[in-house]
C-alpha cells in the first residue's frame, strides 16, 4: 500500500479542483473516510501496549517499524460501544498534527475498502442519522454507490481529551 | 590527482566557503586555523597552494608567509593573502614577505575560483 | 553547499560575540594589549566574514565599533566606561543582527534604525569621527572581463619579472597563456639580462617576454592579468585599430584607467538557510539523523540478543556478544560527541548578573566552577532559563542589599556561585548564594496559608525548603519585576524533571542557601532496568537504582496509611506499582523490591519480576501519554515490544508524599 505515494502525485491537481483521495473504512458497519495525504501506511492489527492511566482515547502504543506510535480509540471518541476483532481489521497509521506537533497515531477499522477519488465541492451535510456522532469530528458526507460515506474531520477527531476528560479515566 | 589548496584561517566558516567553492572545481581543499597549524599542514601536506587570512592568534599571515617562503615546502607556490580595506601597506608588507598575490574581503566563489585558476593554471 | 558556510559563518559569528562579551566585560577591569587585540580581532573577523557571507548591513554595523578598538590598539584611545558600555551594546546588535538574517528589509531597517543610528553617532564622538567613514564595497582590482565590448585594439606588452618572483610562487609561462587567452598573441623572449650561466643563480627570475596582443577586450583586462606582478618591470602600451560595435559612443570602453574595469563588490547572495542551525562543528540535525540510526542499532542488538539466546548455539552468541561490545562502544563515541562544556551556559551569565545588580543596585560577584564539566547538548540547550531563574532568584531574594549586608557584618559585596561537576552518570549543577537563607518560618507560614501542609504536621528542614518548589507557592506579591515573570520554582522543578533529572536545596540561615539540579549526562539512551508487572514490561533507569530485594506478601505491611519496609535497618516508603497504574495484583506469593533514589530519597517500587537490563533507546510521548504521573517515555524492547519508561522522580514524590511525614495534600 503506496497511500502516501499516491497521494504525493494527485495533490496539485487535487489542488487545482478541489479533489481528493478519500480513503474508506468501515466501523460497526458504517462507512468512513479519511483524506489519504494524512495516511502512512496501513498494518495488521497488532495488540498495543497498555499505557497505565492513559486516557481513553488513546489506551496503547504500537511500534510501527522502530517508531512508538500511539493507538487512537476512534469508537471511543465516536461514542461507539467497543468492537470485536475481525479477520479484515486493520491498522490505519495516519500522521497528523497534536498540540502543534507533527506525529503519528494508529487508529483500528473493521475493514480497509478502497481509496475514491471525490470533489469536495460535492460534500453533504450530514444527515439526521449522523446525529449520533460528535458533529464536531464529521466533515460532512458523501454518497457512493447508494450509500452515506462519512468524512471525518482529523484534526477534531484526534485532538487530546480534555482536561476533565483526562481526570475522569485516572482512577488512581 | 588533484592540485591542493592549503587555506589558512581562523575563521572555519571562511575555510568552509574556500573549500565548498573549491572541491567542486577539481581541488583538494585542506584547511588550517592558524599561521603556525598552517606551516605544519604545508609540511605535511605540500599543498599546491596557499591561501592565507593575515589577522589570527598564534601566527599571523605575514609571518606564515615569510616562514613558508624559507621552507622547501612552501618555496615557489603561489600564496594568495587574503586582505581587507585594500589596505595598501599590508599588500606590500605581504608581497615583501613573499605572497605572489592577494584577495580583498570580502570576496565571492567567483572571484576566489578566478583567483585560483590565475595562479595554478 | 555554500549554505553550509553560511550557517558556519552565523554559528562562528554568535560564538565570537558570546566571545566578545566576556572580553568587553573583562575590559572593565584594566586591559591588557592581548585583550584589546582580542576585541578588535572579534570585530574584525565579524566585519570581514559578515560582508562575505550575505550580512554587510551587520558588517557596516561593525565596521565603526572596528575602528575605534583599532585606534585603542594603536593606543590613540583609551577604555574607558563609555566605550565599554557602548561596546556591549553594539554587541547586543550585532546578535540583532545575525537574528534576523542575512541581508534584507529587516537588516536594513535594523541598521538604519534610531538604536543602530545612536550608537554609531556615540561611538564616533567617542572615536573622534576618524576614519569612520565606511569604505565602500572594497573594489574588485580584478573584476571579470570588462563591462562592453572594447575596440579591438593592439597591446605591446613588455614584461620582466621580479628576481624573486619565481620563488614567490609566480608562473609566468600562465599569464603569457592568460593573454593568449584573450586574443592573437605574438610572443617573443627577452634574454638580454639572463646571465651566464657559470652566474645563474637557480630559483632566479631572469627571462624576460615581449607580448603582442590583438584583442578587444579592453585595456583593464590586460591590466588584470598583471594585477599580481606589480614589482614586474612591465609596460603596456595600446593602439586602437577599429572602433568597437555598438558601444554607441559609452565611454566604457575608456580604458586607460584600471578602475574602469572595476565593479563593486556584489554582495554573495546568501541563500535562505542563512539562519543559525543549532551546531557545534556538525548541524545537530545531521547529530540527530546519528542518534537515530544508533538507537535502531542499539533495539536491533537487542532482538539479535533475544534470537541468540532463543537459538542457544554457542557459537552465535560470541558473535552476538562481540557485537554487542563494538555497539556499546559506538554508542558512548557517539554520545561522547554530544557532550558539550557547560561552560557554554554559565559564560551567559556573567552580563545576566553584571545586568541585574545593577537594576537592583546590589554589588554581585559571580563565580563560575567546573565549567569544563560536560553534558549532553539536549541538557546544554534547555538548561539556561531554570538557571537563569535561580540565579535571578539569588539575587533578587537571596542577597540582602549592601547596607543589610555590613549590618551583618557581612561582605557588602555578595556572591553567587555556579558550580558544575560530574557524578557517576549524573551531572550536578549547583547555584549558590551567600545570602540571606531561606526562611523557614516563613515557608512553612505560607505552605499552611496555601493549603500545602497542614498545622499539625512538622517536617525536616530539607523537607520545608523542598516547599519552595511545590505548585503555586510563590506568590506575586513576593516577586519583584526580576524574578517574577509569574514563573515559581515549581516551573524549574517541572523543567528539570522533563529532563529526567532533580533539584535539591541546602540553606543556612544568614549564610546562603544552595540549589542542586541533577541531570543525567547523556538524554538519548540509558542503561535501564527491565522489570515485570503482570503482562507488561517497564524500564526503570539503572542509574536511580540502588538494590533489588525480595518480599514476600508477609513483609507488605501498611501502618495508618503509610506505607512502609524495612531493609535491614532502615524504613523504606514504598509504592505498589500495579496499585498506581490500576493493574490487577498479580496475587504472587514472592515479589520483587528495586529500590531507587533519587536526591538522597529512597523508595521501593514493587514489581512482580525483575527481567534483566540492558541499553535504553528513550523515545518521548506523544502528546495523549505525555502528562500521565509517573512515566517519562517509551521504548522499542528486543522482541518489538513497546515498554514504557518510568519517571522515578515523580515516583518518590508520590510515595514521600503517601509514606513520608505526610503533607496534607497527600494525592
Amino acid at each position: 500500500m503506496t497511500a502516501t505515494d499516491q497521494s504525493a502525485g494527485d495533490a496539485p491537481r487535487a489542488a487545482q479542483d478541489n479533489h481528493d483521495n478519500l480513503l474508506i473504512f468501515r466501523l460497526e458497519g458504517e462507512a468512513f473516510a479519511v483524506s489519504v495525504k494524512g495516511v502512512h501506511e496501513i498494518l495488521d492489527l497488532q495488540s498495543p501496549t497498555v499505557v497505565p492511566n492513559a486516557p481513553a482515547c488513546s489506551p496503547g502504543l504500537i511500534n510501527v517499524r522502530g517508531v512508538v506510535v500511539p493507538v487512537f480509540d476512534i469508537r471511543h471518541r465516536l461514542g461507539m460501544v467497543s468492537g470485536t476483532e475481525h479477520a479484515s481489521s486493520r491498522m490505519i497509521v495516519f500522521e497528523n498534527v497534536i498540540d502543534g506537533e507533527t506525529g503519528r497515531l494508529a487508529f483500528t477499522a473493521d475493514s480497509v475498502e478502497e481509496v475514491h477519488e471525490t470533489d469536495l465541492s460535492s460534500l453533504e451535510p450530514i444527515p439526521e442519522l449522523g446525529a449520533i456522532w460528535p458533529q464536531a469530528c464529521l466533515n460532512g458526507a458523501i454518497r457512493l454507490k447508494d450509500e452515506l460515506v462519512v468524512l471525518l474531520n482529523t484534526d477534531a477527531l484526534f485532538a487530546p481529551d480534555s482536561v476533565d476528560d483526562v481526570a475522569a479515566t485516572r482512577g488512581a | 590527482m588533484p592540485k591542493t589548496v592549503l587555506t589558512i584561517d581562523d575563521s572555519k566558516a571562511v575555510r568552509d566557503m574556500v573549500a565548498f567553492t573549491l572541491e567542486p572545481q577539481g581541488f583538494a581543499v585542506i584547511g588550517a586555523e592558524n599561521g603556525a597549524a598552517g606551516l605544519d599542514a604545508l609540511r605535511a601536506r605540500r599543498p599546491d597552494m596557499v591561501i592565507t587570512d593575515l589577522n589570527m592568534p598564534v601566527m599571523n599571515g605575514l609571518d606564515f608567509i615569510a616562514n613558508a617562503r624559507s621552507d622547501p615546502a612552501g618555496m615557489g607556490i603561489p600564496i594568495v593573502m587574503l586582505t581587507t580595506e585594500s589596505a595598501p601597506d599590508m599588500k606590500q608588507k605581504g608581497k615583501a614577505a613573499g605572497a605572489t598575490g592577494w584577495m580583498d574581503k570580502p570576496f565571492d566563489a567567483d572571484r576566489l575560483i578566478a583567483v585560483t585558476r590565475k595562479l595554478m593554471g | 553547499m555554500m549554505e553550509q558556510a553560511v550557517a558556519a559563518f552565523v554559528q562562528e559569528a554568535r560564538d565570537l560575540l558570546t566571545g566578545l562579551e566576556d572580553q568587553i566585560l573583562e575590559l572593565e577591569g584594566g586591559s591588557t594589549p592581548g585583550q584589546i587585540d582580542e576585541v578588535f580581532r572579534i570585530l574584525h573577523t565579524v566585519k570581514g566574514s559578515g560582508g562575505m557571507f550575505g550580512y554587510t548591513d551587520l558588517a557596516k554595523f561593525t565596521h565603526c565599533f572596528e575602528n575605534a578598538f583599532e585606534l585603542v590598539r594603536s593606543g590613540t584611545l583609551a577604555v574607558g566606561p563609555d566605550l565599554i558600555e557602548l561596546s556591549l551594546e553594539a554587541r547586543d546588535l550585532m546578535v540583532e543582527f545575525l537574528d534576523i538574517g542575512s541581508d534584507g528589509p529587516d537588516s536594513a531597517a535594523l541598521l538604519a534604525s534610531d538604536r543602530s543610528a545612536k550608537l554609531m553617532a556615540r561611538i564616533e564622538e567617542i572615536t573622534g569621527g576618524s576614519g569612520n567613514a565606511l569604505a565602500p564595497g572594497a573594489a574588485e582590482g580584478a573584476g571579470g572581463p570588462a563591462a562592453g565590448p572594447a575596440p579591438m585594439t593592439r597591446f605591446e606588452i613588455t614584461f620582466r619579472p621580479h628576481k624573486d618572483a619565481l620563488r614567490n610562487g609566480m608562473r609566468p609561462e600562465l599569464l603569457v597563456r592568460e593573454l593568449e587567452d584573450l586574443g592573437e598573441t605574438d610572443i617573443g623572449f627577452d634574454l638580454s639580462q639572463t646571465p651566464a650561466l657559470s652566474a645563474l643563480e637557480p630559483g632566479d627570475a631572469c627571462l624576460g617576454w615581449h607580448v603582442d596582443v590583438m584583442s578587444d577586450c579592453g585595456r583593464s583586462a590586460i591590466d588584470d592579468v598583471f594585477i599580481f606582478a606589480d614589482e614586474a618591470a612591465l609596460t603596456i602600451s595600446e593602439e586602437v585599430l577599429e572602433p568597437a560595435a555598438e558601444t554607441g559612443g559609452s565611454d566604457l570602453a575608456d580604458a586607460g584607467s584600471p578602475a574602469a574595469g572595476a565593479k563593486p563588490a556584489a554582495p554573495s547572495q546568501s541563500p535562505a538557510a542563512g539562519r543559525a542551525s543549532e551546531s557545534i562543528r556538525v548541524a545537530s540535525s545531521r547529530m540527530d539523523a546519528m542518534m537515530d540510526s544508533l538507537g535502531e542499532l542499539v533495539i536491533a542488538q537487542a532482538r539479535l540478543d533475544a534470537v541468540s539466546d532463543s537459538i542457544g548455539d554457542t557459537n552465535l552468541a560470541s558473535v552476538v556478544e562481540e557485537v554487542q561490545r563494538l555497539v556499546t562502544g559506538l554508542r558512548d563515541a557517539t554520545l561522547s560527541i554530544r557532550l558539550l562544556p557547560i561552560e557554554t551556559v554559565f559564560s551567559k551569565f556573567r552580563r545576566v548578573v553584571r545586568d541585574l545588580s545593577k537594576e537592583l543596585g546590589k554589588d554581585v560577584q559571580l563565580v563560575a566552577e567546573g565549567g569544563d564539566t560536560e553534558v549532553d547538548k539536549t541538557v546544554i540547550d534547555r538548561i539556561g532559563d531554570p538557571l537563569a531563574h535561580l540565579v535571578r532568584n539569588a539575587i533578587d531574594h537571596g542577597l540582602e542589599t549592601g547596607e543589610q549586608r555590613s549590618a551583618a557584618g557581612k561582605n557588602p559585596r555578595g556572591t553567587v556561585r555556579m558550580s558544575a561537576r560530574q557524578e557517576g552518570s549524573e551531572v550536578l549543577i549547583s547555584v549558590e548564594d551567600n545570602g540571606r537563607g531561606l526562611d523557614r518560618d516563613a515557608i512553612r507560614a505560607k505552605a499552611i496559608e496555601k493549603g500545602l501542609l497542614d498545622e499539625a504536621t512538622d517536617l525536616s528542614e530539607s523537607e520545608y525548603y523542598n516547599l519552595i518548589f511545590q505548585p503555586g507557592f510563590s506568590t506575586a506579591a513576593q516577586l519583584s519585576s526580576v524574578s517574577g515573570r509569574g514563573v515559581g520554582m515549581d516551573a524549574v522543578r517541572s523543567m528539570i524533571d522533563a529532563l529526567g533529572g532533580s533539584v535539591d536545596v541546602v540553606s543556612r540561615p544568614g549564610l546562603g542557601s544552595r540549589i542542586t539540579l541533577r541531570l543525567p549526562v547523556t538524554m538519548a539512551i540509558i542503561e535501564g532496568l527491565r522489570v515485570r508487572l503482570g503482562e507488561s514490561i517497564y524500564v526503570i533507569p539503572l542509574s536511580t537504582v540502588e538494590e533489588c530485594v525480595e518480599m514476600s506478601a508477609a513483609d507488605m505491611e501498611s501502618r495508618s496509611g503509610r506505607m512502609v519496609l524495612q531493609i535491614r535497618d532502615q524504613m523504606v516508603p514504598y509504592l505498589a506499582l500495579d496499585e498506581i497504574f490500576g493493574q490487577p495484583h498479580s496475587g504472587q506469593e514472592t515479589r520483587r523490591v528495586v529500590i531507587v533514589r533519587i536526591n538522597g530519597n529512597e523508595i521501593g517500587l514493587v514489581v512482580d519480576d525483575i527481567i534483566g537490563q540492558g541499553q535504553t533507546v528513550i523515545k518521548s510521548l506523544s502528546p495523549y501519554h505525555r502528562d500521565i504521573p509517573g512515566l517519562g517515555g517509551a521504548t522499542i524492547l528486543g522482541d518489538g515490544r513497546v515498554a514504557l519508561i518510568l519517571d522515578v522522580a515523580t515516583l518518590v514524590r508520590l510515595a514521600l508524599k503517601r509514606g513520608g511525614p505526610t503533607l496534607s495534600k497527600a494525592a
